[in-house]
């Protein structure tokens, strides 16, 4: 392919701009990733830019102290991994009947779901219907809170809509039966809108800190975020008792600050959950469907 | 294929439906819903007939319009630019610009606050190295700038996170057309409107639609945070939108009515404006909600 | 009474027995009630024998306590509760008394936390919030346990709080349902409001008498001038809507002022007393005059203009580097502001540091009445007992005795054994553990969690004494300016309590109006370009503020607050 002048411009533009663009959202992550490593109290002085200068671990230890924490980091794990399956499987079912023409009632379906992304009752109905099904403080809660996401149906469909008829007649033609078309010819080729929703959903899951801190007590039950809640409040708690009542009775340099606390949480909760793009990646790739109807 | 989740539609969204009528309840929690009074339109009477109620309306319009105007082209731009290069840079660019979308706005806003502040602030430093300015700029507490701020803010955050979806769908588009494009002589600038942008064309226009019908939920825990809950009395006329409103009525407040009215209103008015943004787009022939 | 003393024993032994089948090897579990009477050094003699039981109704509070297992609720965002056995005073509750708290954690969201438990009829068996409308709420709902049956049974109840406090607390039923947290009963105040000065900055511009407002502004102006970077004044982050700013210098403005008395934040009065009623904000020449000077020297640049949106961080980040010259805050003398601070300047520069002084105030006000800060005899929050709880009167035991100096001495300096063997006077004497102690570790301990029955008058006199009894080390600096200034200098607020309308009243609506115009108010102040305009500004917000309804608002707290007067005075 050859380039004209103006291309190799908008090209050097392109690249100028991504690099500015991949510094300044880049730079402050790093910068509370360096300030995860230095000491609290030398922080407080301002001024730690690229690199910690007083070098710790105590802010991790805090945080690895806290001894529900290989628990809480078990069921975020098992949350995301089968909540995201669940959530995939039945969305992207609903998605696909809804994506083919000459289905009874098909707009009122639609309506009634895309009704509930704009009406809700609340949280403290959703509460007493969640706690009435005596789902309270259980671990299937959280694989059900948020299985079907209208939002993610609506993106499948119009993936689902776009894909060549010309695919699935030739399929029933040989004789499948609607889900047979749905698992070995559309799935396939629907890694790209598959890949990107299961990076949202799992995201979400992985994320949600609050949910969790209304709908589960007990302790072996609670998420790795919801968690991670707890150590900075607990953190945050010293000082603000001391503020309150002066009656802390602290008599030793802080060199554990509330914010240093809270970088190191941070990087805890979401370091794990950064390196799963890189694999997803591949799925992005170029000419899926290419290939598919040349015949 | 479709009774799973309607199922579970029906059980989880539809079931705690009845929340809706507290709007026109004088609810109390301990009475709950068979106990509490019936006082009709009350409720929504006086969110509309509140003094606040003009500065909200006008607060979330102009900042979920800003919110749409820049934020939503800036993932597709991104998403188009990323398009155009390849290799290691393009994953490494990838990776590192959708990090934002994971910091909690608390430690976001934290940072914001220190770059912008008056004494030693490092952007008026900046600003002032470069002889742009020469004093510095009170940004935080200039009502003018809160708009911006804030919409810069939220752009950062989410612009990698945004483009990820454009991608996918950009990775559906056939490369037999862009090969058979340039061979007509297309430059590869021509090649990005003529081919990728009407492939995504689709996705754009849903993500578009849902936007606008999106228009009500301005922010909540962004805004928060950066008028430091509400505190900062020199932004809040700017910044006080419904979803603000309501979590300062109903959770602390505790007038749950009252929240629920001002939450249906914004739900009412959400609806109106999803089905005008997809009849137009229905009218415009291409691909609509329903 | 030999049949009662028989079986006593045989009580014991049942505890005891059960104590040491499930802890082991432990040498303190199996004598529950006999260890106590020895250790007792300053208990009457009179109660030496135990009673069981909460019969009769004089009597140490320990021996009224019996076992007992509930579940309590913090309702507050930022707190966690550790497990109780990880605490060794804890610990030592449930080896000795048989007392056990199982937390319930509100996770980060108190507010929602609370009203899921309502709903689904799950309260705890005890909770901790603050005062006024959850309380109320919970009241009105029939959810929790009158407490004035125990009154009787248990006189040193009363005795410890104090009658009129108790008074206070009562609800709107007339019923008392709330056992207050660090309530004071003495007649000394707390308070951490103070300002603090640049030691060395001070001296270099030659110690001048810093006490009235023109000597503080000449002091700013020269410091300015000598020092480019450094913030000439500077207060605490805003809070709750209240520019500490403002609140500071209107406590130097006239006699008998204190921040509360502007404050439209949660627990400010947003009133003046003058004469028996509750005048408006914007009628009070104090308000004005300090409007006009905050103004002026923000203006001028004299005083940080950040002082609307910057952080906590960001503040201690400036105090830390020596950056700000003079500072004020509601609680500037605490261990993480100006200790900390201090500490790290003198770290670097055994010459530098923060020094605590007396208020400024306008010319013409008496020094001793300036009141930066305040406190109340009610405490900071309280706990109620709620409905679901098997036994009330047991929990309300356990409470009874946690108040008590005893009590306290356990929560707040630990079980005896561990860092004091003996006590005199009340007041535990340190041991070697205790001198010798590493600090870091002593502080991981956290003795003084779960004390949510804080008694402030023991405490404070006690933590004072046992200061004397350590070595010759440099004294505390946060206790020293405690004890010389904020302590001094707080103004006791009881009188003024519950002065907030329940949100969902109509006084309660006006007054969240008022709320927010009052903070647009504050700033458009303190941001106004002149005096002139900070007048207009003034008569403006004050007609404003009466088309919005602040005379009803005020008319009611005028009621109430003439009602608590008459309450204290029963």
């Amino acid at each position: 392919m050859k380039l004209s002048a103006g291309d190799k411009l908008l090209k050097l533009i392109i690249y100028i701009l991504l690099t500015m663009l991949a510094f300044i959202t880049f730079y402050p992550f790093w910068n509370s990733f360096v300030l995860s490593f230095n000491l609290g109290s030398d922080t407080s002085l301002g001024g730690v830019t690229f690199w910690p200068r007083k070098f710790t671990l105590e802010n991790y230890k805090i945080v690895f102290q806290e001894k529900h924490i290989y628990q809480a980091y078990l069921i975020t794990i098992l949350r995301t991994v089968g909540g995201t399956l669940l959530a995939m499987f039945f969305t992207s079912l609903f998605a696909y009947a809804m994506s083919k023409k000459g289905i009874v009632f098909k707009k009122f379906y639609m309506f009634a779901a895309v009704f509930t992304m704009f009406f809700s009752g609340g949280l403290i109905p959703y509460f007493i219907v969640v706690y009435n099904l005596g789902l309270y403080n259980t671990f299937s809660f959280l694989l059900l809170h948020g299985m079907i996401s209208v939002y993610h149906m609506i993106i499948f469909r119009t993936f689902f809509m776009e894909l060549p008829d010309g695919l699935e007649e030739s399929a029933k033609i040989d004789g499948c039966s609607n889900f047979g078309v749905f698992f070995r010819i559309v799935l396939p080729v629907s890694g790209p809108v598959f890949a990107t929703l299961s990076l949202f959903t799992a995201v979400f899951l992985w994320n949600d800190w609050f949910i969790p801190a209304v709908f589960i007590n007990s302790q072996n039950l609670i998420p790795l975020q919801t968690l991670l809640v707890q150590v900075i409040n607990a953190g945050t708690t010293a000082s603000l008792m001391a503020n309150l009542n002066s009656y802390a009775q602290s008599m030793v340099e802080n060199t554990i600050t509330v914010k240093a606390l809270q970088m190191a949480t941070m990087m805890v909760a979401t370091l794990p959950i950064l390196f799963i793009y890189p694999f997803l990646q591949k799925y992005f790739v170029k000419g899926v469907l290419v290939g598919s109807l040349k015949e | 294929m479709i009774w799973p989740a309607l199922l579970f539609l029906i059980i989880f969204s539809y079931g705690p439906m009845w929340g809706i009528l507290i709007a026109f309840q004088e609810y109390d929690l301990f009475s709950g819903l068979r106990g509490s009074p019936w006082v009709g339109l009350l409720q929504f009477k006086m969110f509309v007939e509140s003094p606040e109620f003009w500065e909200i309306i006008r607060n979330t319009f102009a900042i979920s319009f800003l919110k749409l105007l820049i934020g939503f082209p800036a993932p597709i731009v991104l998403a188009l630019m990323l398009n155009e290069v390849a290799g290691a840079f393009k994953r490494v660019v990838q990776t590192v610009t959708y990090i934002p979308h994971f910091m909690s706005w608390v430690v976001i806003s934290g940072m914001a606050f220190s770059m912008l502040a008056v004494d030693n602030g490092a952007f008026n430093g900046l600003l002032q190295t470069l002889n742009v300015i020469d004093e510095p700029v009170n940004w935080l507490s200039k009502p003018n700038y809160f708009w911006g701020i804030l919409v810069s803010l939220n752009v950062w955050k989410e612009i990698g996170f945004g483009s990820i979806v454009y991608l996918a769908a950009i990775a559906g588009i056939d490369p037999a057309l862009y090969e058979s494009a340039s061979i007509d002589g297309a430059s590869r600038f021509k090649q990005i409107f003529l081919i990728t942008i009407p492939c995504i064309m689709p996705i754009m226009i849903i993500f578009l639609i849902l936007g606008i019908g999106n228009i009500l939920n301005a922010g909540y825990e962004d805004i928060l945070v950066l008028t430091k809950n509400m505190n900062n009395g020199i932004v809040l006329p700017v910044a006080n939108v419904i979803d603000t409103y309501v979590y300062q009525m109903g959770v602390l407040n505790q007038r749950y009515s009252y929240a629920a009215a001002a939450g249906l209103f914004k739900s009412i008015l959400s609806i109106a404006l999803l089905l005008f943004a997809n009849s137009a787009a229905r009218k415009f022939g291409r691909t609509s909600l329903w | 009474m030999l049949r009662k003393k028989w079986f006593h024993g045989l009580l014991v032994l049942a505890i005891g027995l059960t104590m040491t089948l499930a802890a082991c090897s432990n040498g303190n579990g199996g004598n529950a009630k006999e260890t106590n009477s020895p250790k007792k050094t300053n208990a009457p003699a009179a109660t030496a024998a135990p009673t069981d039981g909460a019969e009769t109704g004089s009597g140490d509070p320990i021996d009224k306590v019996r076992p007992v297992t509930f579940t309590q609720y913090v309702n507050y965002d930022w707190y966690t509760a550790p497990t109780w056995d990880e605490r060794p005073h804890a610990k030592w509750i449930t080896e000795n008394l048989g007392i056990t708290m199982e937390p319930v954690q509100s996770n980060g969201a108190a507010a929602t936390k609370l009203n899921s438990m309502i709903v689904s009829g799950q309260l705890p068996d005890a909770i901790v919030l603050d005062k006024g409308k959850d309380v109320e709420r919970l009241v009105k709902a029939g959810q929790l346990v009158e407490l004035d049956p125990y009154l009787e049974k248990y006189p040193e109840f009363v005795e410890t709080i104090g009658a009129d406090t108790l008074n206070m607390l009562r609800s709107e039923d007339g019923k008392l349902y709330q056992i207050p947290n660090w309530f004071i009963s003495g007649e000394n105040g707390n308070g951490n409001a103070a300002y603090l000065i640049n030691r060395k900055i001070y001296k270099e511009l030659g110690s001048p008498s810093l006490e009235t407002w023109a000597e503080l502004e000449a002091y700013l102006k020269q410091v300015k001038e000598k020092y480019k970077d450094v913030v000439p004044l500077d207060f605490g982050e805003i809070r709750d809507g209240e520019l500490q700013m403002l609140g500071m210098l209107y406590s130097g403005s006239a006699d008998d002022r204190t921040p509360a008395f502007i404050s439209a934040g949660s627990g400010g009065v947003f009133g003046i007393p003058s004469g028996q009623e509750l005048i408006s904000v914007y009628d009070d020449p104090a308000f004005e005059s300090t409007a006009l000077y905050a103004s002026s020297i923000f203006r001028q640049g004299l005083t940080s203009q950040d002082t609307f949106t910057q952080t906590r961080d960001q503040i201690l980040e400036k105090l830390k580097n020596g950056k700000i010259a003079v500072f004020g805050a509601y609680d500037s003398v605490v261990e993480g502001i100006g200790r900390e601070a201090n500490n790290a300047l003198q770290a670097k520069d055994p010459e530098a540091g923060y020094d605590v002084i007396w208020p400024f105030h306008a010319e013409g006000v008496d020094r001793n009445k300036v009141h930066p800060g305040g406190y109340n005899t009610l405490g900071w929050n309280v706990n109620v007992i709620t409905k679901n709880a098997k036994d009330p009167e047991a929990i309300f035991a356990f409470m009874n005795w946690a108040i008590s100096e005893e009590g306290q001495r356990v929560f707040f300096f630990g079980p005896e054994g561990l860092f004091y063997d003996e006590v005199v006077d009340g007041v535990p004497v340190p041991n070697d553990a205790y001198i010798n102690r590493d600090p870091k570790k002593y502080d991981e301990l956290k003795i003084g969690e779960f004390n949510w029955y804080g008694n402030t008058s023991y405490v404070d006199t006690t933590k004072g004494k046992r200061e004397k009894l350590l070595p010759q080390e440099a004294q505390d600096w946060t206790t020293v300016a405690q004890t010389t200034v904020s302590f001094v200098t707080s103004k006791n607020m009881t009188e003024f309590s519950n002065l907030d309308p329940l949100p969902n009243t109509e006084e309660g609506i006006i007054m969240q109006r008022l709320r927010d115009h009052f903070k647009g108010v504050v700033s458009k102040l303190i941001f106004a370009k002149s005096d002139d305009d900070v007048r207009k500004l003034l008569a403006e917000a004050k007609a404003e503020a009466e088309k919005l309804g602040y005379g009803k608002v005020l008319k009611w707290k005028t009621e109430k607050w003439q009602e608590n007067l008459r309450t204290m005075s029963q």
